[in-house]
């Protein structure tokens, strides 16, 4: 009995270790309408995790809480050990710092070229020098197929390739987290695969944490770790990324990912 | 009608009129600096999150944008040295009037430039870790600029054009200068005609230098 409670005790200690995202009964309403209701996960090192659900359940919300780009109304998100929620400003830009974020609409800097959006941060906030920046910054184009559009700004480019400029630009402060909001759903089908290589490239090459909010299945088969579909706020279903698109158990999940595939 | 003209008159006292543009410039000038630095940094207190700073930026709108420029010029000229025993030049408290006046004006545009960019751009600033000095000062300020420019422009132009009314407190600008040669020679309409002439053509360079500064806008807002 003694060692069985040892035994749950050692283990729970190297959850929590491991744990680099750490989510505790989390709740967020805008005024009335509550949007998570008590969400509570865990994302350990080096693991990708990919959030499905209908639109307006709350995982883009979760991926900003994480981020402290909304606040949450009760609960805990800590990250790398540090809490998100009870952060104060220059706490929160830390966490910030360490955590790239990918958005839908990739939110460039409309009055900056593609290099000048990837090295600006890595100036004005991490210290770098222009030149060290800018090598950076090249090389960063270059990882994602966009080194001859370094000098066009970015309402000259395409959308798929606004998305990679959107992504070397999280990656030039080298993050430990990546978090992407539903990368590819505002690009035409063929310009989604571009964007997805870069990701799964990204991953091959720093096996960083990430947590994607997507509904393509492939990618989320092949580089997830782990899958959960998100409903009315809430974990529906939770499995590794195979069994989750394969086989899953709830037919709410099951519904879903019909839903998805004859969209 | 029987009037004779004789813009005659202008040949002789054309440049002595003229040289009043020089003095015109040199108050609207300073002025168009100053509140547009100070429209910048009012309507940035605009949208911080302390009610207090807040407040006094629009405190500071309101009263300066109400308050008519002939009574804030007199006031600053006549009263203000009652009040503080320090007495201004006609040309320093022209620039202080037209400043302030036209801080409260250029608020108000950049304020609506500011407003213009989207929120998305704040949340991309902010999650490369920006503060919220640094968002402002690199990412929303920056494209809220080209964005207010046109607008910004009517503010200038305001500011040159208010220079007329530093007329009542002696600046030696253009329409002091044609009152007082029209006292002399009696031709009103050659000289305040000849006063209209070099307003319109000042005010209308200055907007050709503003279109230029637009073009200078390479990128386009996506």
């Amino acid at each position: 009995m003694a060692t069985d409670l040892m035994a749950a005790a050692t283990a729970t200690v190297a959850t929590e270790r491991h744990a680099f995202i750490r989510i505790r009964d989390v709740r967020k309403s805008y005024g009335a309408v509550p949007v998570l209701n008590g969400i509570s996960l865990d994302v350990a090192e080096g693991e990708v995790l990919v959030l499905c659900g209908p639109s307006g359940c709350g995982k883009s919300t979760l991926l900003r809480c994480i981020n402290g780009l909304e606040t949450i109304t009760s609960g805990d998100i800590a990250v790398g050990g540090r809490s998100v929620s009870t952060a104060r400003a220059d706490e929160l830009q830390k966490i910030r710092l360490a955590t790239g974020f990918v958005f839908q609409n990739f939110n460039l800097f409309p009055h900056m070229t593609a290099l000048q959006n990837i090295s600006i941060a890595p100036v004005k906030i991490l210290g770098l020098s222009q030149r060290d920046a800018t090598d950076r910054g090249r090389q960063l184009l270059e990882r994602v197929g966009m080194a001859e559009k370094a000098d066009v700004f970015p309402f000259q480019l395409s959308g798929g390739q606004r998305q990679r400029v959107a992504i070397a630009r999280a990656l030039a402060m080298e993050p430990t987290l990546m978090l992407f909001d539903e990368p590819t759903s505002a690009l035409d089908p063929e310009m989604r695969e571009e964007v997805l290589q870069v990701i799964r490239q990204v991953h091959h090459d720093h096996g960083m944490t990430m947590v994607v909010v997507t509904h393509e299945i492939g990618f989320a088969r092949n580089v997830g770790s782990r899958a959960m579909l998100l409903d009315g706020g809430q974990i529906i279903e939770e499995a590794p990324a195979r069994t989750f698109f394969t086989s899953p158990t709830h037919e709410r999940t099951r519904r879903f990912l019909r839903a998805i595939v004859n969209e | 009608m029987n009037y004779t003209f004789q813009f005659g008159v202008l040949t002789d006292y054309g440049p002595y009129l003229a040289w009043g543009l020089w003095h015109a410039w040199w108050t609207s000038f300073p002025a168009i600096i100053f509140s547009t630095l100070l429209g910048v940094v009012l309507a940035a207190m605009s949208m911080s999150r302390s009610r207090l700073v807040r407040g006094a930026s629009i405190v500071f709108v309101d009263l300066f944008r109400t308050l008519p420029v002939v009574v804030l010029l007199i006031w600053i000229h006549y009263v203000l040295p009652i009040l503080t025993g320090a007495s201004l030049s006609p040309t320093a408290s022209s620039i202080i009037a037209l400043s302030l006046n036209g801080a409260a004006l250029a608020c108000e545009a950049f304020r609506g430039g500011l407003e213009a960019i989207p929120q998305t751009q704040v949340q991309a600033a902010q999650s490369l870790g920006f503060s919220r000095w640094k968002v402002m000062r690199y990412i929303t300020l920056p494209q809220a600029f080209f964005a207010t420019l046109p607008s910004l422009t009517n503010v200038h132009i305001t500011v040159i054009k208010n220079v007329t009314v530093t007329v009542l407190i002696a600046v030696p600008e253009v329409m002091f200068r044609a009152q007082e040669l029209t006292v002399q020679f009696f031709r009103p309409l050659e000289f305040y005609t000849g006063a209209a002439v070099l307003y319109v053509a000042l005010i209308w360079g200055y907007t050709i230098l503003m279109r230029m500064l637009e073009r200078l806008q390479k990128w386009q807002p996506i």
